[in-house]
């Protein structure tokens, strides 16, 4: 039994905390009060969205998943993850998804489940997973309301995680202090060119999303002997050169800018883990402008050269295995929080994004089992808007359907418009819809 | 279904321009239907642009450290002790609950932060006083600081409250300047064993009163006053 001192209960069980994992200490220094390092997956089902439904799968998926019932503290040395008892609020949608999070709302969860007409939508603080994990929770909730909705039987596995069984310690495990090794690799990149414009309103995120038969850009990519991701990145590259070289036109080619663009790589592949947390790293594929002006077909080879170079088991791991090691550096570990974040803070402002001329994320070919895909009528994959980097680009494929959605805080869809363009001119059919108000 | 003429994309039937490029959608056989669903609802979470007041206050109490603590530094390099670095540090604070201790709270409260900065002013006075053996605290230096936090705390109290319009405003705020001068040049006659009479603070008075009662008559015409307000637009 409890007894209580003062009104306070004394005995009551001390909440659990767990440490950030690697890829997950810089997002909450680099946060400031207009921007946090966000991404959203969402669903869309046969029908409406029953609000009571959708909230009792939240409350059971919370359950099995632990690690999102958290909340960010300060340590004195680290930010930590504690326990957050309660319950967050299924909210209506809005019309600018992923605009910053406020960790002071939401009763201080650093998730939002938001739902709209017949769609279901989580959106996710980068601290508390990666894209991987943020697809397995979304999955995993979809199963659970479309049993609770219609008592459907979906079989679990294959990312759709059992409610009824007890949270897995491999489930939170940091797996990259787990896999590091020992020798490193440079992080160090030259500053790649980044696409400017007119700035929004803190308020305005402009998604643009492109759908497309999956076919189609497979056949392409398979014609050109590349993957669809490489063809996808190589696309974007070659927009990419077309808009620096339009925008420095007369200049001379040395004020070209280096184009590359951030590719996540998911590390599970690599590694027997389940973790849902983060484990993800990025490649940067990308040309030198200044050597002069490159043909598709070498852009395609360029990028897949480096992917194959540096889209390795060796590679990444001698990468995520430098952030690990400083990590573990002691006169870090006793640097107070507070100089540690401005550091980080700094940092990122200067390298973080402007390493790359934008990112383009891509979660691969979602798979549902049959009793669940009957029900899901389409998925999307969004990317929060970067600091640097204001017209990024997420896509899955679910369905044999590509969707791909630019989030955009400046005013010019420039990139987007060039992009799709250019997919259309190789003859690959792509349809337009947009969050734009009338 | 209509496709973009510029971009050659399908756009989706609730989009009436092209999100690329903005041309419009003009398609007799499937015109633009606004009461096609949307991918998105209209409503959008809104950002609070309220700045972090206490973050503000913390910035600014270090920002004013580093003066102070500079200051002393050099002072005690030079002199071996903390002389007249002490008077840097006292303004210091005084400037602390002037213009930042506010912000540690969430509202303004006029007569408790002008009372604590009137104290902070007369604590000050009275340390310089007494550091350097002077005799003017009494006469001169509580008697100005009371009537200045005095009149500065009942006129900004006066229209907080009330409200008025601009140019009444404008004649309260120079009324009370020509008030509190001539208060300052009495306190400083009497102080030296002069005629309480006001000299000097008269003419400010009366350029106060002249420009207070101009800006009442501007008040009563709106006509003029709608005039200036064009011109002089920023």
């Amino acid at each position: 039994m409890e007894k209580k001192i003062n009104g306070k209960n004394i005995g009551q069980k001390s909440k659990s905390w767990m440490r950030l994992d690697n890829a997950a200490k810089i997002y909450p220094a680099a946060k400031n009060r207009n921007w946090t390092a966000l991404f959203r997956i969402s669903a869309e089902f046969t029908e409406k969205i029953d609000v009571a439904a959708l909230e009792e799968a939240q409350k059971n998926v919370l359950t099995r998943f632990p690690h999102y019932a958290q909340r960010l503290k300060k340590g004195l040395f680290w930010y930590y993850l504690e326990q957050n008892d309660g319950m967050p609020a299924v909210t209506e949608d809005v019309g600018n998804p992923c605009v910053r999070m406020n960790l002071c709302e939401n009763k201080r969860f650093m998730f939002r489940v938001r739902y709209y007409d017949k769609r279901i939508a989580v959106e996710i603080f980068h601290v508390l997973a990666d894209g991987t994990g943020g697809l397995c929770f979304l999955k995993t909730l979809a199963a659970e309301y479309l049993k609770i909705r219609y008592g459907a039987d979906i079989p679990r596995g294959n990312g759709i995680l059992d409610c009824t069984e007890p949270p897995k310690k491999s489930d939170i495990e940091d797996a990259y202090l787990k896999y590091a090794r020992k020798t490193t690799n440079s992080r160090t990149e030259k500053k790649a060119y980044y696409i400017k414009g007119t700035d929004e309103p803190i308020d305005v995120v402009h998604i643009t999303t492109g759908i497309i038969p999956v076919e189609d850009v497979l056949e392409k990519a398979k014609c050109t002997g590349v993957t669809l991701n490489e063809y996808l990145t190589a696309v974007m590259i070659a927009v990419i050169d077309k808009m620096q070289r339009e925008e420095k036109k007369g200049k001379f080619l040395r004020g070209l800018k280096p184009i590359k663009i951030n590719v996540p790589v998911d590390l599970r592949k690599f590694y027997d883990t389940n973790t849902l947390r983060n484990f993800a790293l990025f490649v940067n594929p990308g040309i030198d402008p200044r050597y002069g002006e490159y043909s598709f077909e070498e852009i395609l080879k360029i990028v897949h050269c480096y992917m194959g170079l540096e889209a390795t088991e060796k590679m990444l791991n001698a990468k995520f295995s430098a952030n690990v090691n400083n990590e573990k550096l002691k006169l870090l570990r006793i640097t107070p929080l507070f100089i540690k974040n401005a550091v980080m803070k700094m940092l990122y402002i200067v390298w973080g994004d402007r390493q790359t001329s934008t990112t383009i994320s891509n979660l691969g070919r979602v798979e549902l089992p049959e009793e669940m895909a009957k029900y899901v009528t389409r998925m999307d994959f969004i990317l929060g808007p970067l600091l640097k980097n204001r017209d990024v680009c997420a896509a899955l494929s679910y369905n044999g359907t590509l969707y791909l959605n630019f989030t955009r805080t400046i005013a010019e869809p420039t990139l987007e418009r060039e992009f799709f363009r250019y997919l259309v001119k190789q003859g690959i059919h792509v349809k337009i819809e947009s969050n734009q108000t009338y | 279904m209509s496709y973009c003429v510029n971009c050659g994309v399908e756009l989706a039937k609730g989009e009436k321009k092209c999100p690329l490029c903005d041309t419009e959608v003009i398609n007799p056989r499937s015109p633009y239907e606004s009461s096609a669903s949307r991918p998105y609802p209209e409503r959008l979470e809104k950002i609070s642009k309220k700045i972090d007041k206490k973050y503000f206050a913390l910035l600014a109490g270090v920002i004013l450290l580093i003066p102070i603590g500079l200051t002393m530094l050099c002072d005690i390099i030079a002199t071996h002790g903390i002389t007249w670095s002490i008077y840097v540090a006292g303004a210091g604070i005084v400037i602390f609950v002037a213009a930042i201790l506010p912000f540690y709270f969430k509202k303004y409260y006029t007569v408790r932060f002008l009372a604590a900065n009137g104290a902070a002013i007369l604590l000050y006075l009275k340390f310089i006083e007494k550091n350097a053996d002077g005799n003017w605290f009494l006469p001169i230096g509580l008697p100005i600081t009371v009537v200045v936090t005095v009149i500065t705390t009942a006129v900004i109290t006066l229209i907080k409250k009330k409200r008025p319009p601009l140019f009444v405003s404008t004649a309260i705020i120079l009324l009370s300047a020509g008030i509190m001068c001539v208060c300052i040049d009495i306190i400083i006659k009497v102080a030296s064993g002069r005629s309480a009479v006001p000299i000097w603070s008269s003419y400010v008075m009366f350029s106060c009163l002249f420009v207070s009662i101009l800006a009442l008559i501007l008040e009563k015409r709106k006509r003029l006053k709608e005039e200036i307000k064009r011109r002089l637009f920023f």
